[in-house]
């Protein structure tokens, strides 16, 4: 039998870190990505801060790329039915509805323009969907220099990417010029005797020059370097956050008979810090 | 240590003790040590059993009783599996492989865990019919099924959530399967299962518990009513993105009724209906609303059908409760590749509604059902009865051309399957009343009743479009009607040939004519005995390779007079019982003018009184003056040289 050990993670890197799950008074190490740049609280009721957050509306036909350049399923929309702020949370909800010549709605918002940064701490603490198709993501992709660059020369960042067939699972990956797609930089983490959809969970990442740390509460599962991509390292710019679930598409399959509709992504915060 | 001298028996309790603990999952060990009940405890096997005690394997009665072993060359990660060998269907020991698991003592608290878990596999990849726990052959309170369990032939990790573990805090049945060959073609298979045990996973989420299959139901029923809620699930996710569904028992609800005066629920999931009016029945588990629900409207006190009053001795009950039923197939046999749309006879023996302990069908969206008697169980010999009673209460307004037809089927699925059938007509049904229906088996036309399969309640009409929708049925059985004999017709004495006729006048002539092969004389009674010790009857011979309908007539002076009565009586002698015997009234003056009805034999060679009630009958014909009798009219059945005597013909006053 496998028996995975629950890690209680120590110094880290300079990572200040939350510890939940494990008792601890050891005082931390001061780090390097603590001064809080930007926070969203979800703490008033209504839409979405529009000073910070983009709806990215349609199935990605405008974008050139219908389907999301997945084959994704569902149609974004800005309306509260599918991205809501009540009870101190947004709340991305997937719906299985016929919209715009689609059978599925849902969100996708984006802080292009609005709020980027190069390098940093970005965490967000949320609860996943589930069921067969549904594909949540807290991710980021870079600055496209005014349209001069395409992805994935911008560069992404999947801080968490998650199967709803998969509740244990979570994915981080890095996607960059010759290691996109099918290729990108990936590793799961598997939570032990406990599942994403059934509580929050914080993901986070932390990014400096020329690394970046994956982690998951208070577990660091990942650090990608240049060393591990097989291009260029393309992380050196600012990036932007983006917060969607999708429905269906090359990644997850197509739900089926048994995938609960609506399905709720719900979104306590989420925190950027930069360096000191 | 080579040194000390060990007792064996401690050796082997410590070794136990250990072996329990390295599967405990980092338990300490002085923990586990103080522990003296395995109260908490969640292994079952393992590498072998875990504290189940001695008398822990309690098969199933009809099951192969040792179909299951300890192999020991076999295991997961091990060399020892719990080891099920299922037979062959045809294995003269039993048909498949079941039992439970009982811990031999007092009950495990399993509240601290969340799913039963298992490693399996088997000899080729099979649908097990059912995996679960809870079942203790007591009162099974928290059983948990998990049905068609597809198991490959490589070992795999299988879960069976708990639905709510609060309630198992004094659990026996640990463990039980039912593992049968209907999947296979009959073919004997192997299961292994290795690491039985209860875990706390943390990873069994989303309940979605179902009454009624999750349906929203609606039901018109009646006071003193009582009513079982089925189709009783929960179903959660479980870490592998499955939706693992498992059958349970009420006792993981909690039952609510909206308006208890109208209905009450209690734990066992039956709904008692009280008084009129409208209730809604939900249920809840652990919190959690279930889908599915009853809405439930009492329409008052209800009117059951009559009583049976036939001596049990005569009676072959199909659905009755006023008798002990015979073994049934199914109260519907769901024919839906035929068109079947009639759904009901589906409940606890066949009744969809059950009111103060009195249990009736309900068929709906009726075309046409067949109640079955011909697959797993005895076929039902009828040669013996004389009747079929039904009483039929139609739940809906009855136009004039709706009709219901009852269909019987001799040799079901064999080279003689034979059929016949009675038709009901709209006049004969009452709309929202009982109507009791006592027909001849006579009159169903067929050849044989020895092995009677199939039950048929058909409202098509001639176009095959359904008339009558929506029925009750109760007190379905065959009984033999047992006649009072009328005394002997002595007619020595008579002026004229008419009924009453006894064959006793010296002077008179019985104007006897034969047809299609019968021969037929007045003849000195061969058994004076029994009922009949007169000195003249009527003998009628079915002479070898005579017509099916060959016959005798009785030429009468005065035609017979239904005025007072329309009963017809006749002492009959017959060599074969349970053969129609066939009375035909015909007009002298209209040979297309007649009343015929069948009447059955039920014994052999002793005389016996048989009736012939055409209170039914069409009297719209001119005089009656002929009798026609027909012994064993059977269409395809040639005579065989068989000697027939009737004696007394006459109107029952």
């Amino acid at each position: 039998m496998k028996h995975l050990k629950k890690v209680c993670l120590p110094v880290l890197l300079g990572l200040t870190l939350i510890f939940l799950s494990c008792d601890t008074d050891e005082t931390q190490t001061v780090t390097n990505f603590n001064n809080l740049v930007m926070e969203d609280n979800f703490s008033t009721a209504g839409v979405l801060d529009s000073n910070l957050w983009n709806f990215d509306i349609g199935n990605g036909a405008a974008q050139g790329i219908p389907g999301w350049g997945n084959n994704e399923l569902q149609y974004y929309t800005d309306r509260t039915e599918n991205a809501v702020v009540e009870d101190g949370m947004l709340k991305i909800t997937a719906r299985q509805e016929s919209f715009e010549g689609l059978g599925y709605t849902s969100a996708r918002i984006q802080t292009k323009g609005k709020f980027q940064q190069k390098y940093g701490r970005f965490e967000a603490r949320i609860k996943l969907p589930w069921g067969q198709g549904l594909w949540p993501a807290f991710w980021m992709l870079g600055d496209d220099n005014n349209g001069n660059e395409v992805w994935p020369q911008i560069g992404e960042i999947d801080i968490m990417e998650n199967r709803g067939q998969e509740p244990t699972l979570i994915n981080g990956s890095v996607h960059g010029p010759g290691y996109s797609g099918g290729e990108a930089i990936t590793k799961a983490f598997e939570l032990e005797n406990d599942r994403f959809d059934t509580g929050f969970h914080i993901f986070g990442i932390e990014w400096g020059e020329d690394y970046i740390n994956y982690y998951v509460d208070d577990v660091l599962y990942n650090q990608i370097t240049p060393s591990d991509v097989t291009g260029q390292w393309v992380f050196n710019d600012e990036f932007y956050i983006i917060m969607n679930v999708a429905v269906g598409g090359n990644y997850v399959g197509s739900p089926n008979a048994s995938t609960v509709f609506p399905q709720e992504m719900i979104v306590d915060y989420v925190r950027v810090y930069s360096a000191n | 240590m080579k040194s000390i001298k060990f007792n064996n028996s401690k050796i082997t309790y410590v070794l136990g003790l250990v072996l329990i603990l390295s599967f405990g999952c980092e338990r300490d060990l002085s923990d586990d040590a103080v522990e003296a009940s395995f109260s908490s405890e969640g292994e079952i096997f393992i590498d072998n059993f875990v504290g189940m005690g001695t008398n822990f394997y309690l098969p199933f009665a009809d099951s192969k009783l040792d179909a299951f072993s300890v192999d020991n060359d076999e295991g997961f990660e091990s060399s020892a599996s719990y080891r099920v060998d299922v037979p062959n269907a045809s294995d003269p020991t039993g048909s498949y492989a079941g039992a439970i698991l009982r811990v031999d003592g007092a009950g495990r608290d399993l509240s601290g865990y969340d799913a039963l878990t298992f490693w399996a596999k088997a000899s080729q990849g099979v649908n097990v019919d059912a995996v679960g726990f809870g079942q203790d052959f007591l009162q099974n309170e928290f059983q948990v099924t998990a049905n068609n369990l597809s198991i490959g032939t490589n070992w795999a990790k299988y879960t069976i959530p708990i639905p709510d573990a609060s309630k198992l805090v004094e659990e026996r049945g640990v463990f039980w399967y039912a593992a049968g060959t209907q999947a296979t073609n009959g073919s004997g298979y192997v299961i292994w299962f290795d690491e039985i045990k209860f875990e706390s996973l943390g990873t069994i989420a989303h309940p979605r518990p179902k009454i009624f299959d999750g349906n929203d139901m609606t039901q018109q029923t009646f006071n003193l009513a009582t009513i079982n809620i089925y189709g009783l699930t929960q179903t959660f996710n479980l870490a592998n993105g499955i939706n693992q569904t498992v059958a349970i028992t009420p006792g993981y609800f909690e039952f609510t009724s909206s308006n208890p005066n109208v209905a009450t629920v209690n734990e066992l999931g039956v709904i008692t209906v009280n008084s009129p009016g409208t209730t809604v029945i939900t249920a809840t588990l652990d919190g959690v609303d279930a889908q599915g629900s009853l809405t439930l409207t009492s329409l008052g006190d209800f009117t059951p059908a009559d009583t049976p009053d036939e001596d049990p001795a005569n009676v072959i009950s199909i659905f009755s409760d006023a008798y002990n039923n015979v073994p049934v197939d199914y109260y519907n046999g769901f024919f839906n590749g035929d068109g079947q749309t009639t759904q009901g006879g589906v409940g606890p023996g066949g009744a969809d509604i059950s009111i103060n302990g009195n249990g009736i069908i309900n068929y709906t969206q009726l075309n046409f059902v067949g109640i079955g008697t011909f697959l797993n169980v005895q076929p039902i010999d009828a040669t013996q009865m004389t009747h079929i009673h039904v009483d039929i209460n139609v739940q809906e307004a009855i136009d004039s051309g709706d009709q219901l037809t009852l269909q019987l089927l001799n040799g079901v699925q064999t080279a003689n399957e034979l059929s016949g059938s009675v038709v009901l007509n709209s006049s004969e049904l009452t709309s929202n009343g009982w109507e009791s229906f006592d027909i001849p088996l006579g009159n169903f036309g067929l050849g044989a009743r020895d092995a009677l399969g199939l039950l048929f309640f058909n409202s098509t009409n001639s176009a095959n479009v359904p008339t009558i929708s929506n029925i009750y049925v109760d007190n379905i059985y065959f009984y033999k009607e047992v006649i009072d004999p009328s005394p002997n017709v002595d007619d020595s004495a008579a002026t004229e040939v008419s009924l009453p006729v006894g064959f006793e006048s010296t002077t008179l002539t019985y104007q006897i004519g034969v047809f299609g092969g019968a021969d037929s004389a007045v003849e000195v009674n061969p058994d004076q005995s029994g009922i009949n010790p007169t000195s003249t009857i009527l003998r009628s011979t079915k002479t070898v390779g005579a017509e099916f309908f060959a016959g005798t007539t009785l030429q009468l002076d005065a035609p017979v007079d239904f005025s007072t009565s329309q009963v017809f009586r006749m002492k009959v002698w017959s060599p074969k019982a349970g053969i129609p015997v066939r009375i035909k009234l015909e007009n002298s003056a209209n040979s297309a003018q007649f009343i015929e009805l069948d009447a059955n034999t039920t014994t052999t060679n002793e005389w016996e009184e048989l009736e012939w009630d055409f209170s039914n009958a069409n009297f719209n014909v001119g005089p009656l003056d002929i009798v026609v009798i027909f012994f064993e009219f059977v269409p395809g059945t040639s005579g065989d040289g068989s000697v027939y005597y009737c004696d007394d013909l006459k109107i029952l006053n």
